[in-house]
Formats: C-alpha cells, structure tokens, sequence
C-alpha cells in the first residue's frame, strides 16, 4: 500500500499532502476548540477554613511552586500537607517542588510578565526586587506573628517592604560550623572556639599537626559562600551600607581587619576553597579531607542516612559519631550572621489570593510546622520565634543540632544594617562581598584594590 | 471553513490521484480546486515557507527587537516607574564596569581560543575519520557522542573531573609524576578559564569534524590523483589540494561556531557560574546574573547585545567570503 502511494505521489505531490494535512489538522482543531464547550471552570467552591473564617474559592486552581528540601521525606510531607490543606477545604491545590536556582528565574519571569502560579517560594530579599508584583499578606504574618511569638528580625528584613508584608516568612536554612570532634581532640581542643581569632588558632595547629585542614567557601557557593564572608564581615562591625541605605561604607578599619583576618585563615586553609560551591565543602568534609566549614545541618544529616564511614588508622568509623556543630564564632563585634532564608510571597496578578493567603497560614501553624521541621534534620528552621522550643523540633531531640536553635537570633539579609535590602539584594546577586574576600584570600587583590573594587560595586547597587 | 478529518483528506487526494490519471475527465470538487489553487508555484513557495518565517519573527526577530529596546531603557523587573527610554546609558555605564570589562575580555579570549583548537582538532578528526575503514560507522558515532549528550549533562561530569578533591584528571597527572600537587581547576582564574575552553572544545570538535569530513569525502578523488602524478607528497596534497577545496565548508562552520561559542552559557554557568572572581564570566551568564538575578532587564539586555556586533562583523566577513567563492 505505502509503495503504492510512494509510486503515485510525486515529491511535490507528498509535501502538499503534508500541508493541506496539517492545514486541515489545525482547522479541525480551531474549529473543535470552537464548537465544544470550553473546559468548565472548577466550581466555585465555598468551605470554611478554621481560623479565617472566610468562605474561599479558587479560579482555576491554587498553584504554588516550592523549594526542595535536604530530606526527600521532608518534600514528601509538605506535598501532603498541602493536598490535605486542599482536601479540606474542597479545593483543588497544584504543588511544584523545584531546585532554588529555577525557584529564582520562575519568580523574575512571572513578576514581570504578571502570568505563573499563586505563590512561589523566593529566597533573600527577592520580595524587596518584586515588590510591586506581590501581595500584601500583612494579615497573613500579623496573625501567625501575634499568634507565635514573633517573627525574627531577619524574617522582617526579608518580607516586609515599607511597612508591609509583601511575603510570608518561611524557613530559615540555618547555619553552623560542621566539625570533626576526633581531630579537634587530637590538636588539644575539646571546647569548640568562640571567635574567629581562636578558630584560626585551631586552624594553624591542625596544619602544624599535619591534619586535614579546616575550609571555608570563597567561591560563588550561594548559599555557603554568602554565608561565610558576610558573616565575617559583619561580625569584625564592617558593613556595605550605612544605615541610610545610600552611603557605602565598605572602606573601613573594619573592613580592613576582616579581610586581614581572612588573608590569615586562607594561609591554613587548602587552596581549593576559591573553586568551592555549595556542594564541595560536604564532598570535602564527607570523605574526611577537611575538619571543619560552616555548612547546615546536611554533611552530619547525609553521613548519617548514608552510613558514611572515614578510615582512623585501621579502623573504620561512622562519621557522623564523629561530626559535631558549633554556632558561628564572634568577632570584635559579636556574633552577627548571614540569614540563609526563604519565605512565600503571592503573586498581586493571582486570582486566588484569599484561598493562598489561607493556604499560608496553615503551613505555617505549629501543626503543620513540625511535623515538616522535624525529618529535616535541621535544614529548615522556622521564622516565628515562638516555635523553635517546640519539644519535636529536631535541635530539641537531637543535642547535636542544638548549635543551630540560635541562628536566628542573629542573623541579617544583605543590605543590613540599612533598610535599602533592594540594594543589598544586588550587591549580593553580584557576589561583590564574597569576591572581595575570595580576592584577598587567594592573593589576587591587595586589601586596598578589593576594596577600591568592591566599593565602585556597592555604589552602584545601593544607588537605585 | 468547513473542516474535513485528515483521513478523509488523504482519500480524498488518494481519488484524486487516481481521477486525475489522464485517461479520465472530472468536474473539480471544491478540494480539486483548492488543490489547484496549491498548485500553483507563487502560492505553494511562500505558503511552505511561511512557516518556517512565522517561527523565525515570533521566536528570533521579535525577542531580538525587544532586547534592543530594553537595552536602551532603565527597565527594572516588577518596578513600574522604570522603563524610561535613556539612550545609550546603559552601554556608557558597562565600560566602567569593572565585572564587564573583564567579562569581554573573558568571552573573547574563550571565543577565540577555543573555536580556534575546536577548528584544528575537527580537521584532524575528520582527517582520520576520513581514513579509518574498519568499523567506520562506530567510530563516527561514538566521535559524536560529546556533540549528542546534553551540554548541561557532559558539563556536570567534568564538573566531578575537575573537582578539586577527586578530580580524576589530578589522580592521573599525579600518578604519571607529571604534577607534584594537585590542580585547583575551578578555583584559580588561569585554570579555571582554560578548564572551560577544554569543555567547550571537547564537546565542539565532532561538529567540526563531521561536517569536515563531509566536506573532505565531496573533494574529486580525480584531483589526488592528478597530484600523485605531479609528484606531489602528503603534506603538499594536504595545503594544495583539500585545504583550499575545504575551504568554504570550513568558513561557514567556523561561522556557526562562532557564533555559538560566544553566546556559551550552560558549560560556565555548571562549572563556575562566573567564577572564581568573574574569571569564567561570559556575557550569557553576566546577562543572566544582571537582568535575572538581580532583576535589571535593561543593564542585561545591554550586556547581551555586546555580542551582537562581533557576531553581525563575523556574518559578513564569512558571507564575503563565500560570495568571493561562488
């Protein structure tokens, strides 16, 4: 038969088959569209969800796009709670978990083009970049706020912009220093160090005593990399910005002490840490090569739940036994710290913002909270102040991940201690801090040509 | 328009195929006449390529239209009070921007070296390709292979072999004495640069040395033999005879490479994303940094349109060129 055709039908003959085909294709399909009854929108459905009060319906359906978690059961868990959430209250609920770097170009795409889901989960200060595209959720975090004790300082910093909410806080991924309790032992020291000062001691010893080095990211690891060098940088009192928001004050005696401090740790530090990402430092730490970096709680997580295991002379040990935590040492200006952070924000083009405005407040109930909190191994850390004492949240059961029940307290967004976090947000976006110190740490840049760099940068960003 | 199922199309073309054998006359049907009307050699020309154009306006000519009016706006993401038309600000302002410069100097320094080694491995893959007998067809797909596996894939793999702890190619380089410490690949810019280029120019060779030798096995056999005649060795058949008549094979896939080359984004976003201190910055990834990350549309736009004249000098040398060919 197909011989057939290919003998009657010349090649001219085929390609207007094809067209007149694939003509007749569209058309039937326009028409189809045409005639049969469209889709009918899903009902209006009208429930009461406990707490609002609030008879809600959604169009379409409610869409939400969220980060991965570290613990795949922890992603399991919030899957559920949300089609719970929507099972409830008679609605349907369509939930995406999607990695943090497609989180970030979905959100841009859908504030400018005003079309994507109902709520997206944006980390940083990307409410403060969104701004005019997002819902005001005020009522959503007083409520949550009033209800739980408060909200953290840099959850305020993250979400609200000119005295609005503009995003509900959602977890902070809090941040410690991951290290190895045998060989601190072996250099003398069993208390962990308080300052950066007596973590570079340690540093020192252990590269006297020949024993894996400690190492902290200088490369552009978003999460570990920021983490690291804002937290130094704001800890020796240094600071991008005054509190004006305007004026750079990058070049600082303060500035100069923390870069100092950083040529010096680099000098016990292995020489890879300028290529680290946000994976190298746990390859690192997980096959043994380094002692020490600040990390959350997943590289003590992951050896545990893989049975790492790290030679010691002959014998074999699990490496989690031997994996401790301690909180980010202080500097001449205490402890301040970086805000690994994320929170919920609703899209203004939405047309289910009362059904995700509910939606929020359930997830982020203790109820909910915990049980989410709790198989995630302390990757995520809850931004209402009330919650952290809750008996099942992982630092509470397990006296390892205790160091990190204080990140919060003191820990800031880009753009601190001002309020412009539009202009921190784009410092950061351009890793202006980490690459002044990755500059001085890897012997690129004299401490005055990182800063004369880095402050052309800042200027620029905090301008707008 | 009345609309008919694509069955009933084809059998009814089929009829007409069979009614429209000369021995038989026929009253033309609607479908005849449209068919006709088809027939005709200014319809069916524009109506195949309509297509194709439409694709090329919605997809290329419209984003590129726009890319260029953003770059010349003060365009914000989600800020409503930007958006003002302000000239050549954005341009006047990446001059002086120090992570720019260096990243122009970055794009072309991995433009050029790297279709330039691209371009010599390609010939002399095609050059042995074109020789090997035995087992032809396996070696030239698994030749391709780095060509075929998705880029972000490949570089994900390298991004383990240049790993500063495990790297395979250390272990190597370290076992054959050849270095006496390891290599930090994507930790110091010289290394991390080159460490890049090799990517590029490993996954780029077999594009060069397919078409190549596409082009090589065109040449008239009769031509080597006339030179053998002449005397001539390997070498002076090589520069005498398939050089010059590869050339324009060569100088339209240099031109695609080009082309492609110095809008790379995936190999450095994977490996580096712009690091160790904007080292590996390409303008893909500054324009993704600046108009996604930071939510500049028009300074990104800007950043993204600086490839445009290099690529429009490179279309027209190659298109001369070629012209001067012809």
């Amino acid at each position: 038969m197909s011989n057939q055709i290919n003998r009657n039908i010349s090649r001219r003959g085929f390609i207007k088959l094809a067209l007149v085909a694939s003509v007749s294709a569209t058309g039937a399909a326009n028409a189809l569209s045409g005639c049969a009854p469209k889709p009918t929108p899903a009902p209006a459905v009208v429930a009461t969800v406990e707490g609002a009060k609030k008879a809600l319906s959604v169009d379409g359906k409610l869409t939400m796009k969220l980060r991965a978690a570290f613990m795949p059961q922890g992603n399991e868990i919030l899957k559920a709670l949300v089609q719970d959430w929507g099972a409830k209250n008679n609605l349907p609920v369509e939930v995406d978990i999607v990695s943090m770097n497609d989180l970030q170009t979905i959100a841009a795409t859908a504030a400018e083009t005003g079309a994507g889901p109902d709520i997206i989960e944006i980390n940083q200060g990307s409410a403060h970049l969104f701004a005019e595209k997002l819902a005001d959720v005020s009522d959503v975090c007083d409520d949550l706020g009033a209800r739980y004790g408060g909200w953290y300082t840099a959850a305020q910093e993250a979400c609200k912009v000119d005295g609005k909410w503009l995003s509900v806080p959602r977890f902070f991924a809090p941040h410690a220093i991951s290290y190895r309790t045998d060989l601190f032992e072996k250099i003398g020291v069993t208390k962990p160090p308080q300052t950066w000062e007596e973590l570079y001691e340690v540093g020192k010893a252990l590269q006297e005593a020949g024993l894996a080095p400690i190492a902290f990211p200088l490369g552009h690891a978003v999460g570990d990399g920021n983490d690291f060098c804002y937290s130094v940088l704001w800890s020796h009192g240094a600071s991008d910005v005054a509190a004006d928001g305007k004026t750079v004050t990058i070049d600082s005696p303060e500035t100069r002490a923390a870069l100092e401090y950083i040529k010096k740790l680099a000098s016990v530090m292995p020489p890879d840490v300028l290529s680290y990402d946000d994976a190298s430092n746990n390859r690192a730490f997980l096959a043994g090569s380094i002692s020490a970096t600040n990390n959350a709680s997943t590289i003590w997580g992951a050896s545990r739940n893989q049975g790492t295991k790290v030679k010691i002379g002959e014998e074999e040990k699990n490496l989690h036994e031997l994996t401790d935590h301690f909180v980010y040492p202080a500097g001449p200006a205490g402890q301040v710290t970086y805000a690994e952070f994320m929170s919920s924000a609703v899209f203004s083009y939405s047309k289910n913002i009362e059904a995700a405005k509910a939606l929020l407040t359930y997830l982020n109930e203790r109820e909910q909270i915990t049980p989410w909190a709790n198989p995630n191994l302390g990757f995520v850390f809850p931004p209402l102040k009330g919650l952290k004492d809750d008996i099942l949240m992982p630092w509470n059961t397990t006296p390892k991940l205790a160091p990190f029940k204080e990140y919060a307290e003191t820990s800031h967004l880009p753009g601190y201690p001002s309020n412009n976090f539009r202009g921190g947000t784009d410092a950061y976006a351009k890793w202006v801090i980490v690459d002044m110190f990755a500059s001085v740490g890897g012997g690129s840049a004299t401490i005055d040509e990182a800063i004369t760099t880095a402050a052309a940068l800042l200027a620029d960003s905090y301008k707008a | 328009m009345r609309t008919i199922p694509l069955q009933s199309w084809s059998n009814q073309l089929e009829k007409r195929m069979e009614v429209m054998s000369p021995r038989e006359s026929f009253s033309p049907t609607i479908q005849q006449r449209l068919s006709a009307w088809f027939n005709q050699e200014k319809i069916l020309g524009p109506a195949l390529v309509a297509p194709a154009v439409l694709i090329l306006l919605l997809l290329i000519a419209y984003p590129f239209c726009v890319a260029i009016w953003l770059s010349l706006t003060d365009k914000v993401i989600a800020r409503s009070d930007t958006g003002n038309f302000i000239w050549f600000a954005n341009f006047a302002k990446l001059f002086k921007d120090s992570i720019f410069q260096r990243t122009a100097i970055n794009t072309f320094n991995f433009a050029l070296v790297s279709v330039f080694f691209k371009l010599v491995l390609g010939l002399l893959m095609a050059l042995v390709l074109d020789e090997v007998k035995l087992f032809k067809n396996f070696f030239r797909g698994i030749l391709l292979l780095p060509w075929i596996v998705p880029t972000s894939l490949s570089a994900l793999g390298w991004l383990w072999m240049f790993d500063s702890q495990f790297s395979v190619i250390n272990h190597l380089l370290l076992d054959w004495g050849l270095i006496q410490e390891k290599i930090i690949w994507l930790g110091v810019p010289a290394t991390a640069m080159l460490s890049v280029q090799i990517v590029n120019i490993w996954r780029g060779i077999p594009f060069f040395g397919i078409s190549l030798l596409a082009g090589l096995q065109a040449i008239p056999q009769e031509l080597y033999e006339a030179a053998e005649i002449d005397g001539a060795n390997a070498w002076s058949k090589f520069w005498k005879v398939t050089f010059p008549l590869l050339m324009p094979v060569t100088a339209v896939v240099t031109l695609f490479s080009i082309v492609q080359t110095f809008a790379d984004f995936q190999i450095v976003y994977v490996l580096t994303r712009g690091g160790p201190l904007n080292s590996t910055h390409l303008f893909a990834t500054l324009t993704h940094q600046t108009a996604i990350l930071a939510g500049r549309l028009g300074e990104g736009a800007a950043v993204s349109l600086f490839i445009f004249p290099v690529l429009v000098i490179a279309v027209i040398l190659q298109l001369r060129y070629l012209q001067k060919q012809d």
